[in-house]
């Protein structure tokens, strides 16, 4: 349930977060080198189960539906490989990954593996066709779960992880916010964007005038 | 004879549970020079082992057992076999606190006085006022080291409260602070101060965090009168003919089953697992459930009023530097139907969730470009959680699901909820709230956050002055056998919007006296 509170005129979250983007980058090469993967790397490794072209049709599924423009494919290349070592111990799982690569046939009228070439928006509106079902979920669930746990990954979203063997935060900038007495009250600008959550069907609007406001 | 005891020792009193409840009863009694076997169903995880990454420690510390949910909530859709997110560990669900620690205020021991009669609710006062439990709060602070008690300071607002405290002062709120907090603010009681690590669902590597694992468990086994026993699951409450209970049998680690023999059971196994180890109990003197003449195991499981709202400013705000709960809003936890057109409370707290939980929380169904925004200003976050008083309902409830089996072949729990109305006006406004408030200190987007499975979990066994009411009386003793307790927030009859563990550690020191008073004079 997202609200704009119409300060879109003004400061919008685009290029919000990437001001320091190449650092992060930068970060996050270093940290994926801790790894022993870096990200050039090929996430996907040796397949168990799933056959090559499968897999690569996930790797750009997974990435239509969370792209992070910023994130190498790498990050998302181990998703699939998750998702491949779960096919290679589960058959049905298997089923479900390589049956739902081949509809996409009928939902974008392409050839699966021209999938990730598609405009952005055809690939939307395949996978709105396809969220209700059990090949999208399954494969929602494990991008939400395996993508954002990548320790390697959160330098792209200032996230600065464990901290106990550096003693805490609070030496560290628990603290040190320096905007607050110059923060805007955006209080009085108004809500622009209709927002509808996709499973209560509420919008904005609904829930504004049920407040009185 | 020291710990650890014969299981056909039948001196010895049985706790169900190592947690605020279970665990704070242990020590207490051990220190008195009682003897306890604590059976818990968890591991034992030293602090030394967490692990701060947060679906690794919720793989480590949850209750991860099989559940079944029914009924309207959302939660029900979400995570469909989590209703909860409570801790199967030895310490229990206080491992996974954040810490907040305020009291009940007088009237929400007396809502059915206080709001009259509700459609729909199963209105009951307390057996039991603030006056009579003041005193075992002051304990349970002591007891727990809580910020700004017991020469405890207040702890330094990290940014997330700093923004949440710039907000409420815009507000015009009056009642706003880093708060009581269970979480050493100064080095107290051999643990250190906080080091601001992040990291406080996920248990708590330096000890800085009251639990029972770092403070009462190993209290309790220094006496020599106190054993846990880990990874003892209790499967069933045996009693004989005259009436008593008489011990608990479980299944160890390797599924085999004993029985551990008890002059007293005390159940605490958080209000999900209480009810269901006395429905589990039935038999022929007890037919619908040990202790359950009333019909009331099981019912009117209240889990708070929850909702979370994310601020995204324009800077970064570095929420996730510093513990997960860090400031506190009071200024709306009063009754106030006629101005606000709900009865109750509800408290604004901070939080903050690593990446990984971000993802899987802050809205279950989004994906896309809707979604992926919003994670990539996460830096810009700040974060609240509100939470109030949900109406206890007969019609909430845990039930045994006989279609579905755990492990050990026992019925799983089903837990069904429907949100009140009263609930959904009540989430609503505080919902409009938090986001004004937000927008007060500059945020250019909110996002609302579904309830998530419930940290707070409460009722279930819940206390009555007349035997017919419910479970237990205002000891939290069983109104139909004598030397059975349930010592955790099963036992609350109403759940107020007050965070439950310190309520739950007060009522299990105060327990512990009138447990070993009724021992001395044998009148259990």
């Amino acid at each position: 349930m997202t609200e704009d509170t119409g300060a879109s005129k003004g400061p919008s979250l685009e290029g919000q977060t990437s001001g320091e983007g190449r650092m992060r980058t930068a970060d996050a090469a270093v940290s994926a080198e801790d790894l022993g993967t870096s990200p050039a790397a090929d996430g996907l490794g040796e397949l168990k189960a799933l056959d090559r072209e499968t897999a690569e049709v996930l790797v750009a599924v997974t990435r239509a539906m969370y792209p992070h423009d910023r994130v190498p494919n790498v990050h998302y290349e181990r998703v699939v490989a998750s998702l491949d070592g779960k096919a290679a111990a589960d058959e049905g799982t298997g089923r479900l990954l390589t049956e739902g690569v081949a509809s996409l046939a009928t939902f974008t009228g392409r050839w699966p593996r021209e999938f990730g070439e598609l405009p952005e928006e055809e690939q939307v509106r395949a996978l709105k066709r396809l969220e209700k079902g059990a090949f999208f979920k399954a494969v929602a669930s494990e991008v939400v779960v395996n993508l954002y746990s990548q320790h390697d990954i959160w330098p792209y979203f200032g996230y600065e992880g464990p901290s106990n063997d550096k003693g805490g935060y609070v030496n560290r900038g628990f603290d040190d916010i320096d905007w607050l007495d110059d923060a805007p009250d955006y209080r009085d600008v108004p809500v622009e964007k209709t927002f509808v959550d996709p499973v209560e069907q509420v919008s904005t609007e609904e829930r504004l005038s049920k407040e009185g406001q | 004879m020291p710990a650890p005891f014969d299981r056909n020792d039948d001196s010895v009193v049985v706790i169900v549970g190592s947690g605020a409840g279970g665990g704070t009863l242990a020590n207490q009694l051990a220190q008195k020079g009682i003897d306890v076997v604590c059976l818990e169903a968890g591991k034992r995880h030293e602090p030394e082992t967490h692990i701060d990454d947060e679906w690794p420690a919720f793989n480590m510390l949850a209750w991860l057992d099989n559940r079944t949910t029914s009924g309207t909530w959302r939660v029900a859709q979400d995570f469909p076999n989590l209703p909860a997110w409570h801790s199967k560990c030895v310490g229990g669900s206080p491992v996974h606190w954040a810490g907040c620690c305020p009291r009940f205020k007088d009237w929400e021991f007396k809502i059915k006085t206080t709001y009259g009669d509700i459609p729909g609710a199963n209105m009951l006062d307390w057996p039991l006022t603030l006056e009579e439990l003041e005193p075992y709060y002051d304990k349970a602070d002591t007891n727990v080291g809580v910020a700004g008690t017991n020469g405890l300071p207040l702890h330094q607002p990290d940014n997330n409260a700093k923004v949440l405290l710039e907000g409420a002062r815009r507000m015009g709120y009056k009642n706003y602070s880093t708060g009581r907090y269970g979480h050493n603010s100064a080095p107290y009681d051999g643990r250190p101060a906080t080091i601001q690590d992040g990291f406080c669902f996920e248990g708590n590597r330096s000890k800085a965090k009251w639990s029972p694992l770092v403070s009462d468990l190993p209290k309790g086994e220094k006496t020599g009168h106190l054993e846990v026993r880990p990874e003892s699951m209790a499967l069933q409450i045996e009693h004989n003919g005259s009436g008593k209970v008489t011990g608990v049998l479980y299944a160890d680690a390797d599924g085999n089953h004993h029985v551990q023999k008890a002059r007293v059971v005390c159940v605490a196994g958080n209000s999900i697992e209480s009810p269901r180890l006395l429905l589990n109990s039935a038999s022929s003197h007890h037919p619908d459930g040990l202790a359950n003449s009333s019909g009331e195991v099981g019912k009117n499981y209240m889990r708070h009023v929850s909702d979370t709202c994310w601020g995204i400013f324009e800077k970064p705000v570095n929420f996730y530097r510093g513990n997960t709960m860090a400031g506190i809003i009071e200024d709306e936890s009063h009754n106030d139907p006629e101005g606000r057109g709900f009865v109750g409370g509800f408290y604004m707290e901070t939080i903050h969730l690593g990446p990984a939980f971000m993802a899987s929380f802050m809205n279950p169904q989004q994906w896309g470009r809707d979604f992926t925004e919003l994670m990539d200003a996460y830096e810009n976050f700040a974060g609240m959680w509100l939470v109030g008083e949900d109406i206890p309902a007969t019609t909430n409830c845990v039930t045994l699901n006989h279609d579905v089996k755990d492990q050990h072949g026992l019925p799983v729990p089903n837990v069904h909820y429907d949100d009140h109305k009263n609930d959904a006006e009540m989430r609503d406004y505080a919902a409009a709230k938090a986001r004004e408030l937000y927008q007060s200190v500059g945020a250019i987007k909110t996002v609302r956050t579904p309830p998530f499975p419930a940290s707070h979990n409460m009722g279930t066994c819940r206390m009555s002055e007349r035997p017919e009411d419910g479970v237990v009386n205002k000891w939290g003793q069983a109104h139909e056998v004598d030397n059975l307790f349930v010592s955790d927030g099963s036992q609350f009859t109403t759940g107020a919007a007050a965070n439950p563990t310190i309520t739950i550690v007060a009522l299990a020191i105060r327990q512990a006296d009138y447990i070993a008073e009724q021992m001395s004079h044998n009148g259990i």
